[in-house]
């Protein structure tokens, strides 16, 4: 039977890109997201990261930084933190599109790669005698998968402006897929956690804003 | 037809209202440590999904509420039950002792003796067991199951792997579906205790509602006496896989009222927590609350058909499929209604939004149940056997 396990440091290594793409001349850099909130990798964190404002585009300094605990993002090297109070500093002509087309370009190839675990897993799954993956029921599923991931990285090739409706149809397509996997997808060692610490990441930066 | 519920269901819908709040923080408490659920066993939620579930001869006290008995047994009562406890947590429920769907697989096909003895433990010590079907690529094709029942000298050995099984690593007792012999006849279900000799659980590490702690087990030669067997006088088409299929029938309509009570406590948090909404928003919310409302009404109403003997498979699929997914659809709402922090600043939600992921798929996947609710449909259309 397959391993259903994602490797699991990649996407705490695309996240850390996509924190850098937003200023590449400053080194460590975290993008801070609303209410102060943070994802990035432990060792950027214990090598003093350069904090920089999603809202303001300001480079902040000091402030309390709180663990915020997350059992599943940090099975995938994924902290979550808050900034409590910083001060904020200088403008870091930061380019804080370039977060959103990262981060959408990691949660698209963890679906990537949870097609590829389902394919070859379903494949070795029977039922009546024949592989789960011969059902078309299930062939259907994994065509609406390969299609997101296709079209989600046409929209990031192609330079379009992404809008928070890819993240959410991430979110719905990643869900979808992973019900092909059954019980598996509920393990946090499989690529049910590398989903959802995608989804939560993507909630607190990609995430639509409504007007309270 | 049952949209009202009589005068004793109101009372026992009201009561458990009351007593759902009491589970907010042992189910944020569980979200950490699952096993702490021994700190709750006083709790009446956690008594009363018991109670549910234990039937009438074998229990001790029966639980009440004002002039109203509830003793168990009535899938209707458990329905109600289920429904407004998992408003409060549904983690809890499941981590509770008590007979789960190895009580009603004991019923199903055990012998007098057999439900004697597996009954009678609650009312003596907090019990918890399991119902060990599933084997990793074997869960929606159960009947293909693996795990061997070997004859020895003095009865049987257990060999083989069960995976993603409630409470099975914590359990005292639970029944194990195992193969005695080829096809769907040659499946026994066999009672065991743990732990024993030959018998090894672990918790599985999941991503949500932990209070279930489902686990792998494996039998590793575990020794079952023959009168283990459930139901070891009746013909093989009368027990083995029966049971198991009786068992998820007869669990399926609370599985979906669990949904629903969760669903319900998801929008009460989004409305609680988003004092203005526009009016868009406020549509978002009406128009679920307005399904939850409905599939409420179909929950009830395959709950009194199975109470009366009359189970609808195909309806009882439809509205386990539709509840489930309601609840994942208002974590997704109030996510979304409660902006990108909504997983940071509401830890509570953040656990909800994990946890209801879990119902897809116990109880069987959402996608053999769609297949179930189409041939139901075809049946009803005349297309169909
Ligand atoms: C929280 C939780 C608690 C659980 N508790 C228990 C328990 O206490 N006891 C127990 O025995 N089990 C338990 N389970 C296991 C659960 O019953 C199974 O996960 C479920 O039946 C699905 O089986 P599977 O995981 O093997 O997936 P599979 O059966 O391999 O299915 C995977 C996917 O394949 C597709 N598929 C499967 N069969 C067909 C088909 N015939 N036609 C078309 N498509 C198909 C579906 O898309 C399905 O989602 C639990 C699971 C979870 C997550």
């Amino acid at each position: 039977m397959t391993t259903l396990e994602i490797p699991t440091t990649t996407y705490a290594a695309r996240l850390d890109a996509a924190h850098d793409s937003v200023a590449p001349d400053t080194p460590g850099v975290v993008v801070v997201g609303p209410g102060g909130f943070a994802y990035t990798t432990p060792r950027r964190l214990a090598e003093g990261p350069s904090w920089v404002s999603a809202a303001t585009g300001r480079r902040l300094h000091g402030g309390d930084v709180r663990p915020v605990r997350n059992r599943v993002a940090a099975r995938y090297g994924v902290a979550c933190v808050q900034l409590v109070d910083p001060t904020p500093g200088d403008p870091a002509r930061a380019r804080h599109g370039l977060l959103r087309h990262h981060l959408l370009r990691a949660h698209t190839k963890v679906l990537a790669s949870t097609v590829e675990l389902a394919v070859a897993d379903l494949g070795e799954r029977t039922s009546a005698g024949g592989p789960l993956l011969g059902r078309q029921l299930v062939q259907a599923g994994l065509a609406d998968a390969m299609l997101l991931v296709e079209e989600t990285e046409g929209l990031l090739d192609g330079g379009h402006d992404v809008q928070p409706a890819v993240f959410t149809r991430l979110v719905r397509g990643g869900r979808a897929l992973l019900r092909l996997l059954g019980g598996a997808s509920f393990l946090i060692d499989g690529p049910g956690g590398a989903v959802l610490t995608a989804e939560q990441v993507g909630t607190l930066y990609l995430a639509a804003h409504h007007d309270h | 037809m049952t949209t009202e519920l009589p005068d004793h269901l109101r009372a026992l819908d009201a009561h458990c209202v009351e007593i759902a709040r009491e589970l907010r923080e042992p189910g944020m408490v569980l979200d950490e440590d699952p096993d702490a659920i021994t700190r709750y066993l006083d709790l009446p939620a956690v008594r009363l999904q018991e109670a549910m579930l234990i039937p009438p001869r074998f229990a001790g006290e029966t639980y009440r509420v004002g002039p109203h008995a509830f003793p168990g047994g009535s899938c209707l009562s458990r329905v109600v039950v289920m429904d407004r406890l998992a408003h409060g947590d549904p983690g809890v429920l499941l981590a509770a002792p008590g007979p789960s769907l190895a009580g009603a697989a004991v019923q199903a096909l055990g012998s007098e003796r057999q439900q004697s003895r597996f009954f009678e433990r609650f009312t003596k010590e907090p019990t918890w067991t399991f119902f060990a079907l599933t084997e990793h690529g074997k869960g929606s094709a159960a009947a293909e199951l693996e795990t061997r029942l070997v004859p020895a000298e003095h009865g049987y050995t257990l060999h083989g792997t069960k995976k993603y099984i409630g409470t099975g690593a914590r359990a005292q007792t639970g029944v194990v579906f195992c193969r005695r012999a080829p096809g769907p006849l040659g499946i026994e279900a066999v009672l065991v205790d743990t732990p024993a000799p030959g018998f090894h659980g672990e918790l599985l590490p999941i991503l949500g509602l932990r209070g279930v702690r489902i686990s792998e087990l494996v039998f590793d030669g575990l020794a079952v006496d023959p009168d283990m067997v459930l139901g070891f006088d009746r013909r093989p088409s009368r027990r083995g896989f029966l049971g198991a299929r009786q068992t998820l029938a007869t669990y399926r309509p609370s599985l979906a009222a669990m949904s629903l009570g969760v669903a319900d406590a998801v929008l009460d948090y989004a409305r609680a927590a988003r004092t203005t909404l526009s009016t868009v928003d406020e549509q978002r919310l009406g128009d679920l609350a307005g399904r939850v409302a409905v599939a409420r009404r179909r929950v009830r109403e395959v709950a009194v058909a199975l109470d009366a003997g009359r189970p609808d498979r195909h309806g009882t699929s439809a509205v386990k499929l539709t509840a489930t997914r309601l609840a994942e659809e208002a974590t997704l709402l109030a996510v979304d209604l409660l902006g990108p922090t909504a997983l940071l600043e509401h830890p509570w939600l953040n656990k909800t939004y994990r946890d209801v992921r879990a119902f897809e798929f116990m109880e069987g996947a959402g996608d053999v149940h769609r297949l179930t609710v189409f041939q139901g449909g075809l049946r009803d259309a005349g297309g169909g056997t």
